[in-house]
C-alpha cells in the first residue's frame, strides 16, 4: 500500500509523459519517449534536489561548528556520562542527532522518483518491440560485443554508464573529503553490478539521468544557474510548440500549449513583481499557523477521497457488467492510495520542504482545485457510453454555452469560497471535514452495493471480450498498462478470465499479422 | 526492491544510513536511560514530596555539612522553617535536634534525584554541580535553584556545564564571578545567572575554629602531604618517590589522602599505606586538626590549598603536576585556571628533580615574605565578607523567597 501511496503517483506521471510522447510525437520514436521522460522527471525533481542540497549544507555547517567540542567531550568522558554531556551540549546548541537525518531525509524524497521510472520502464512492453540505432531490442540487455567465451556477450551500455558516473562523481566531489570520493566510486561500481543485466532502454534512461546530473553540477558552479535553467526550459517548450503545431493534433491544444509556453517565458518578470507585499494584500499573512496546514491537508484529503473512491466507483457503476467487479477492494486498494498520494502525501511533502510563499499560497490553490473538481464532476456526470478504452464518443463534446460558462462560474465561486475558508478557518475546517466524512460514507455505501453483484449471472462480459477486434485488444493492452484506469480493466478480471483474455489477445494479433 | 541513484545522491544515501544508525543508537540510549529511571523509580514510589516547601537545602555528601551547618543554625536562630535533605545516611545533620530545620535522608545513589526531580519548593540550595546535566534534573515545581560553592577557587574545575542550569550562585569572591561570566559567554542559550557575594562558609567556619584554638608551636616541623584525587593527583603520579624523599628529611610527615581517593582509588592507596607504615595517614572526617598542626603543606591542585593558605596563613609547596583540563569547564577557556595561577603565587613549586633536596625547599618556603604578601592579595580576591557568610546567605535566601512569592502573587 505504501508503494501505491508514494510511488504510484509518480509512475502515473511517468506513464502520462511516456504515452504523450509515443502518441503525439511518434516521429521521435520510442527512444525519444525515453529521453522525454528522463528530462521531465529530472526537471520535476529539480526543486526537490535543490532543497535537499541546501538542507544538507546547513547540516554540514552545523556539525562542523560543533565538531571540535563533541570530540573533546568524547575524549573526556565515557559511557553514560559521555552520553549525558553530549546531550547537554546538543541541547545548548539547539541540535539533535536526529537533525543529521535532515540532510539524508531529503534524499528519501528523490528515491521514489527513480523507483517509479525504473518500475515503469522495466515492465514496459513497448520497449520490447522497439529498436534504436545499434540496439536492436530496447527491452533486453544490449549484447553488443559477443565474445564467444562461454557463450557470453559483453554489455556495453552499463559500462558506459559507469564511466559517466565516474566523471560526474569526480566533478561532484572535487572539494569533498577523501571518504566521500571513495564512497562515490564504490556506489558507481555497485550500480554497474545492479544494472548489468537490465533492459538497454532502462540503462539508456539511466545514462540520460546521469548526464543530466553532470550538466546540472556543471551549471550549478556557473554564475547564474537559475537564469540558464529558465532559458533552457523556455527553449525546449518553444520547440515543442512548433512540433505540436506541425503534427496533426487538435488546434485548441496547440493554442493552450503556446499560452503555457508564453507564461513560462515571462514567469521571471511576473515573479519579480509578485513579491510578498503584493501577496499580503490579498492573503492574510499572519503567522503561518497549524490551521493553515490542516485546511490544506483536509482539502487534499477530500480531493483524494473523491477521486480515488467516489469517482472511480461512479465509473464502475455506469456499466457494472462490463467491469465484472466482484470485489471493489481489488481496485480501491490501488486507487485510494494513488490519489491520496497525489493530493495529500506529495503536497504535504512539498508544503513541509518549501518556504513561506509556498506555504501561504498552496492552501488557497488546493481549496480551489477541490471545489472545481468536485463540482465539475458532479455537474458533468453524463459521460455517455464508454468502453474499456475510455474513448468517449466524439459527439459528446458539442460545444455549447453550458460547457463553457459553467466551468468558469464554478471557478469564480471556488475562488470566493477559498478566500472565505482561509479567512474563517474554523468554518473551513468544519465544512471540509464534513465533506470528507460524507465522501467516506457514500463510498462505503456504494461498495456494499457492489458486493451484492453476482458475477455468475453475467455471461455478457465474456462474450463482450470475445467479440473485440485485435486493434481494440492492443489498445487496451497498451493503454491499460499503468494508467489510472488500469485497475478497472484487465488487471482486475478474475485470474482465470484474465489469462483467457491475454491468450485471445495474442492469438488475434498473430492472426491479423 | 533496488534503489538506483546517481553517484551524487548515492553517497548521500550512505550518509543517510550512517545518520539513521546513529540516530537509532542515540534514541535507543535515551529510551534505555528512561527505562532505567522508571525501574529505579519503583523504589521511590512510596515517598512523595507534595507540599510546597519554601527553602530546601540538598547535600549530596556528609562532607558538606560544614557548609550547611552555619546556614541551618542561622535559620534555626531566626525560627524560620526550612528542609534539609541529604544523600548520606550518616550525615551529621541527621543527628541534630533542630526545631525549625527538618532533616531527612533521601537515599543513596540515584534515589535522591528521583525525589528531587519532582520536588515542590521555592528555592533549592546545593553545592552539587551539573544540575540538569546528569541524573539530577530541574524540577518543574521548583522556582529557583541556587548554587553555593564549598571552595574559594574559581569553579573552573567543575565538570563541563557545571553551573549552566542554576539560576543563581552565591559566590565567595570576585574570582568566581569573573569566571562564571566568562563561561556564560561561551555557552549559547544559557540564562545569565544572578551572582551575589556572600563570602565563604567553609573558610568562615575554619576561621572561627582557628580563632578559638590555641596556637601550636612544634619543635619538629610537621610537613603535611594532602593531594587531590584522580589521575593528576600526587599519589597517582609519584606517590612512592615523594614519600621516600620525605621520609629521609628531619621533618615529621603526615599524609592526608582526599576522601574520594579513599572511595575510588584504593588500588593506589593501600600499597603505599603498607609500605610507609611509619608515616601518619590521616583520615579524619574533619581536616582541621591536621591543618592546624602542620607547618607547611605539600599538595597539588586541591581545594585544601586555600583552606590552608588563607585561614592558617602558612606557606605551601605545590608539586609540579600538569593538570588535564579535558573534562572541566576550564577546557573551554584559553587562559590558565585561576586556581593554578594563584597556587603559583601562594607557594613554591616542587619539581621531581628537587625531590632529593626537598628539605631545603621546605625551609625556604617557611621563611618567605613574598608568599605572605601573595596570601593577602589572594585572600582579597576570593574571600569577601569574612565572617559574615552565614548571615549573608540566610538574608539573601529569605529575601529571594519573598521576591519569588511576590512574583507569583
Amino acid at each position: 500500500m505504501l508503494y501505491n501511496l508514494i510511488i504510484l503517483p509518480i509512475e502515473t506521471v511517468v506513464d502520462w509523459v511516456f504515452m504523450f510522447f509515443i502518441n503525439r510525437l511518434p516521429f521521435l520514436g520510442v527512444i525519444g519517449a525515453v529521453v522525454g521522460v528522463s528530462l521531465v522527471i529530472n526537471f520535476l525533481a529539480l526543486p526537490l534536489y535543490n532543497i535537499a542540497d541546501s538542507l544538507q549544507e546547513n547540516e554540514r555547517n552545523i556539525s562542523k561548528k560543533l565538531e571540535y567540542r563533541v570530540n573533546r567531550i568524547k575524549k573526556a568522558f565515557k559511557g553514560n556520562e559521555q552520553f549525558m554531556m553530549l546531550q547537554t551540549y546538543y541541547r545548548q546548541n539547539n541540535y539533535h542527532p536526529l537533525y543529521a537525518l535532515r540532510s539524508s531525509l531529503s534524499i528519501l524524497i528523490e528515491i521514489p522518483f527513480f523507483i517509479a521510472a525504473y518500475q515503469y520502464l522495466s515492465h514496459q512492453p513497448i520497449l520490447h518491440d522497439a529498436s534504436f540505432w545499434i540496439f536492436k531490442d530496447l527491452g533486453s540487455p544490449d549484447n553488443l560485443f559477443s565474445f564467444k567465451i562461454l557463450g557470453h556477450s559483453l554489455h556495453i551500455l552499463p559500462i558506459l554508464m559507469t564511466l559517466i558516473n565516474f566523471v560526474s562523481g569526480a566533478i561532484y566531489t572535487k572539494e569533498a573529503p577523501f571518504k566521500e570520493k571513495i564512497q562515490l566510486y564504490v556506489v558507481a561500481v555497485v550500480f554497474l553490478l545492479l544494472l548489468y543485466n537490465s533492459p538497454s532502454g532502462l540503462v539508456i534512461y539511466w545514462i540520460l539521468n546521469n548526464c543530466f546530473s553532470l550538466v546540472k553540477n556543471v551549471v550549478m558552479k556557473m554564475k547564474n544557474p537559475v537564469a540558464i535553467l529558465h532559458k533552457v526550459i523556455s527553449g525546449l517548450l518553444i520547440c515543442l510548440c512548433f512540433v505540436l503545431a506541425f503534427s496533426n493534433g487538435s488546434k485548441s491544444k496547440v493554442i493552450v500549449f503556446s499560452i503555457f509556453t508564453l507564461f513560462v517565458m515571462f514567469f521571471p518578470i511576473l515573479k519579480r513583481n509578485l513579491n510578498l507585499k503584493l501577496i499580503s494584500k490579498f492573503v492574510c499573512v499572519k503567522k503561518i499557523s497549524k490551521s493553515n496546514l490542516i485546511i490544506f491537508l483536509l482539502s487534499g484529503l477530500s480531493l483524494g477521497l473523491f477521486a480515488g473512491l467516489l469517482f472511480v466507483l461512479r465509473i464502475v457503476d455506469l456499466d457494472l457488467e462490463k467491469y465484472m467487479i466482484i470485489n471493489p477492494n481489488g481496485f480501491l486498494r490501488k486507487t485510494i492510495p494513488l490519489f491520496l498520494g497525489f493530493f495529500v502525501f506529495w503536497p504535504f511533502v512539498i508544503y513541509k520542504l518549501f518556504g513561506e510563499k509556498v506555504k501561504l499560497v498552496l492552501p488557497y490553490i488546493f481549496i480551489m482545485i477541490c471545489i472545481c473538481f468536485i463540482s465539475n464532476s458532479l455537474l458533468f456526470s453524463k459521460l455517455g457510453e464508454s468502453n474499456l478504452c475510455f474513448e468517449i464518443s466524439k459527439d459528446f463534446f458539442i460545444v455549447n454555452a453550458k460547457l463553457i460558462i459553467l466551468p468558469i462560474l464554478i471557478f469564480l465561486i471556488s475562488v470566493v469560497i477559498s478566500f472565505a475558508f482561509m479567512r474563517f478557518k474554523k468554518i473551513g475546517v468544519i465544512i471540509l471535514s464534513a465533506i470528507c466524512v460524507f465522501e467516506l460514507s457514500a463510498g462505503i455505501f456504494k461498495c456494499k452495493k457492489l458486493y451484492d453483484f453476482d458475477l455468475n449471472e453475467n455471461k455478457n462480459a465474456v462474450e463482450y471480450f470475445n467479440s473485440m477486434s485485435a486493434n481494440e485488444y492492443l489498445k487496451i493492452r497498451v493503454r491499460s498498462q499503468k494508467q489510472i484506469h488500469n485497475f478497472v480493466t484487465v488487471n482486475l478480471l478474475p485470474p482465470a478470465l484474465r489469462e483467457t483474455f491475454y491468450e485471445n489477445c495474442r492469438l488475434k494479433i498473430q492472426e491479423e499479422k | 526492491m533496488l534503489l538506483y541513484i546517481d553517484p551524487g545522491t548515492g553517497s548521500i544515501l550512505i550518509s543517510l544510513f550512517i545518520g539513521l544508525a546513529t540516530t537509532a543508537i542515540f534514541g535507543a540510549r535515551i529510551l534505555y536511560s528512561k527505562f532505567k529511571y522508571i525501574f529505579t523509580g519503583e523504589k521511590a514510589k512510596n515517598l512523595k514530596i507534595t507540599d510546597n516547601e519554601r527553602i530546601v537545602i540538598f547535600s549530596d555528601h556528609k562532607r558538606y555539612w560544614n557548609v550547611f551547618k552555619p546556614i541551618c543554625d542561622e535559620f534555626e536562630k531566626r525560627q524560620i522553617p526550612i528542609s534539609f535533605y541529604t544523600a548520606s545516611s550518616d550525615d551529621p545533620a541527621l543527628e541534630t535536634s533542630y526545631k525549625f530545620v527538618k532533616t531527612e535522608f533521601l537515599g543513596e545513589g540515584n534515589i535522591p534525584y528521583l525525589k528531587l526531580n519532582k520536588l515542590n519548593a521555592d528555592i533549592v540550595l546545593a553545592t552539587t554541580p551539573n544540575l540538569d546535566v546528569y541524573q539530577w534534573k530541574r524540577s518543574k515545581n521548583v522556582k529557583y535553584y541556587v548554587h553555593i560553592p564549598h571552595t574559594v577557587d574559581d569553579l573552573a574545575g567543575y565538570r563541563m556545564f557545571g553551573l549552566d542550569y542554576y539560576d543563581a550562585v552565591l559566590t565567595t569572591g570576585v574570582n568566581q564571578q569573573n569566571l562564571i561570566r566568562k563561561i556564560e559567554e561561551l555557552r549559547p542559550n544559557i540564562k545569565k545567572k544572578e551572582l551575589f557575594s556572600v563570602g565563604s562558609l567553609t573558610l568562615d567556619n575554619l576561621k572561627r575554629k582557628f580563632d578559638s584554638t590555641e596556637r601550636v608551636c612544634n619543635d619538629k616541623k610537621i610537613v603535611l602531604l594532602a593531594p587531590s584525587w584522580g589521575k593528576s593527583g600526587i599519589l597517582s603520579r609519584y606517590g612512592e618517590k615523594l614519600l621516600l624523599a620525605l621520609e629521609k628529611t628531619n621533618f615529621k610527615i603526615v599524609v592526608r589522602p582526599h576522601p574520594q581517593t579513599i572511595v575510588s582509588e584504593q588500588s593506589i592507596l593501600k600499597p603505599l599505606q603498607d609500605k610507609f607504615s611509619n608515616i601518619e595517614w590521616n583520615t579524619d572526617n574533619d581536616n582541621f586538626d591536621v591543618l592546624n598542626k602542620a607547618d607547611i603543606l605539600i599538595t597539588d591542585f586541591s581545594g585544601i590549598i586555600f583552606d590552608y593558605s588563607l585561614v592558617f596563613d602558612k606557606p605551601l609547596i605545590y608539586a609540579d603536576t600538569s593538570f588535564d583540563t579535558l573534562p572541566y569547564d576550564a577546557d573551554w577557556l584559553k587562559e590558565k585556571m585561576w586556581s593554578l595561577r594563584s597556587v603559583e603565587r601562594l607557594g613554591i613549586q616542587l619539581k621531581e628533580s628537587d625531590f632529593d633536596k626537598i628539605e631545603s625547599v621546605i625551609n625556604e618556603a617557611l621563611k618567605s615574605e613574598n608568599l605572605q604578601n601573595a596570601r593577602n592579595e589572594i585572600r582579597n580576591e576570593c574571600w569577601e565578607e569574612i565572617g559574615e557568610s552565614a548571615v549573608n546567605t540566610t538574608d539573601w535566601l529569605i529575601e529571594k523567597d519573598k521576591q519569588l512569592i511576590r512574583c507569583t502573587n
